[in-house]
Parts: C-alpha cells; structure tokens; sequence
C-alpha cells in the first residue's frame, strides 16, 4: 500500500495519494524476472477526481502492463493507521482498503543494534531505495475471486521512487 | 559451494501472493519509458505482506555467506 509523499503524472499532481496493488507471482530461480499471474490495483476515493483519473490511466498504462490486466481497478476508501511509526522496531503500521483488504506490518531490529530495523538498502530492483525487514500480521485480501491471508510472513516497510513515461 | 547454488539457484518454483509486493516494482522501471503517456513519478513509503517466509532467512543468508566467503577462500589457497 502506497502513501505517495510527492508524485505527478502529467501535470496532475499525486502529492498525498494512496493507491495499492494485490497480486500474485511465480519465480523460478530468485533474483529472477517474475511472472506475474494477477494483479489488481485501488485508488483511494478520498483522492480528487483528477488524481483518481491520473492513477487510473497509469496503472493501467504501458509502465505497469508488464504486470499484466487488472482484474479490477477499484476506487475504495484507503486509510493508514500509525503511519507516522513507519519502519520504527515493534511498531505496527497498518493500512485498510474497505472491507477487501488489510496490511499491517512490524519491523524487526537488526543484529547489530536492537533499535534499528534489519534494513536493506542498495537493492536490487529500481526504484526501491531502502526496505526494513518485518513480519506481517492480521493482513488480507478478499475480493476479484482470491482469498489471500498473511499472518506471521514477510512485511516489510520500503521507501521507494518510481518515475517513468515522457519522451525517451 | 554446494549451499550457495542452493541459495541462489533453486529448482523448484516460487509462487508468492502479496499486496503491494516490491520484487513487482523492477518490471515496472524496465517498461517505464513508454512515450505515449505523460511522465510520471511516484515518491514516498509503501507497506506490504506477502506469503515469502523465506525472503528474511535468504537475506540472512546472503549476510552470512558474505562473512564466510574470505575464510573458504583461504582454506582453498
């Protein structure tokens, strides 16, 4: 789940907009391309007309095809809780799509330092800057014919930048 | 290095579910630069769960072995 610090597309800006995706992958050898056999995309409801418009068009638009056809685009009410704590050792941050889905995350602290999380910066997918290593809880998603349930697997916090579109 | 191959190579598939997974987010840099829509950027935090249980111990793996790597190399010279 998405909490968009600062984003454009086009001229419309994304400042402040939450969005997400649930999906669903295969690998074959780790450090692999995936191939993804699902996905399905929210938009915040409380996002503006425009916003709602602009991530619309994105992510169901060229940059984001190689994840295959949405299922569905819904537009849903998405609410963070604690947000403020993000990537902070044993402490929950969680986030609500409606009734279909929830993530909620704790970091876990590093070896070294007990008041870090386990960190991984330098990674190797493009655009994620730094993740903190955690476990999920109390998580799902219900809804486009999949029942999907996280308790006790990996959750994890990223700072992330993604950008792309415009002349090559 | 028979335990490395196994950590990088392994034979059998993957399959993973999850909600906003970021392994994902590299095939979207890798398509990013199509001229037909408007640039685009999307910076700030996300969270997500997903069904890896591995994901964690293959990263404390990889730290591991990097540790370990300069001693097998001295006992192989």
């Amino acid at each position: 789940m998405w909490q968009v610090d600062s984003g454009k597309y086009g001229d419309v800006k994304l400042d402040g907009v939450k969005w997400g995706l649930a999906g669903e992958f295969t690998q074959k050898v780790i450090g692999d391309r995936t191939k993804d056999t699902f996905v399905a995309y929210f938009i915040d409801s409380g996002a503006s007309a425009e916003q709602k418009e602009a991530l619309r068009k994105l992510l169901t638009g060229p940059s984001f095809a190689a994840l295959g056809k949405a299922a569905e685009v819904k537009e849903v009410a998405i609410n963070f809780e604690n947000l403020d704590a993000f990537g902070q050792v044993g402490k929950k941050v969680s986030c609500t799509v409606g009734e279909i889905a929830k993530v909620e995350v704790t970091p876990i602290a590093g070896g070294t330092d007990q008041t870090k999380p386990l960190r991984v910066e330098n990674e190797a997918e493009a655009g994620m800057l730094s993740t903190m290593l955690g476990k999920a809880s109390n998580s799902f998603y219900r809804s486009a014919g999949k029942d999907y349930k996280f308790e006790g697997t990996s959750g994890e916090s990223h700072l992330m930048a993604l950008k792309g579109g415009g002349e090559k | 290095m028979a335990s490395l191959k196994t950590i990088y190579q392994r034979k059998d598939t993957l399959k993973t579910v999850f909600i906003l997974v970021a392994a994902a987010l590299g095939v979207i840099q890798t398509s990013a630069r199509a001229a037909e829509e408007p640039a685009w950027s999307l910076e700030g935090r996300n969270i997500s769960a997903d069904s890896w249980q591995r994901r964690l111990s293959l990263h404390l793996r990889r730290t591991a072995y990097s540790w370990t790597m300069p001693i097998r190399r001295g006992v192989a010279s």
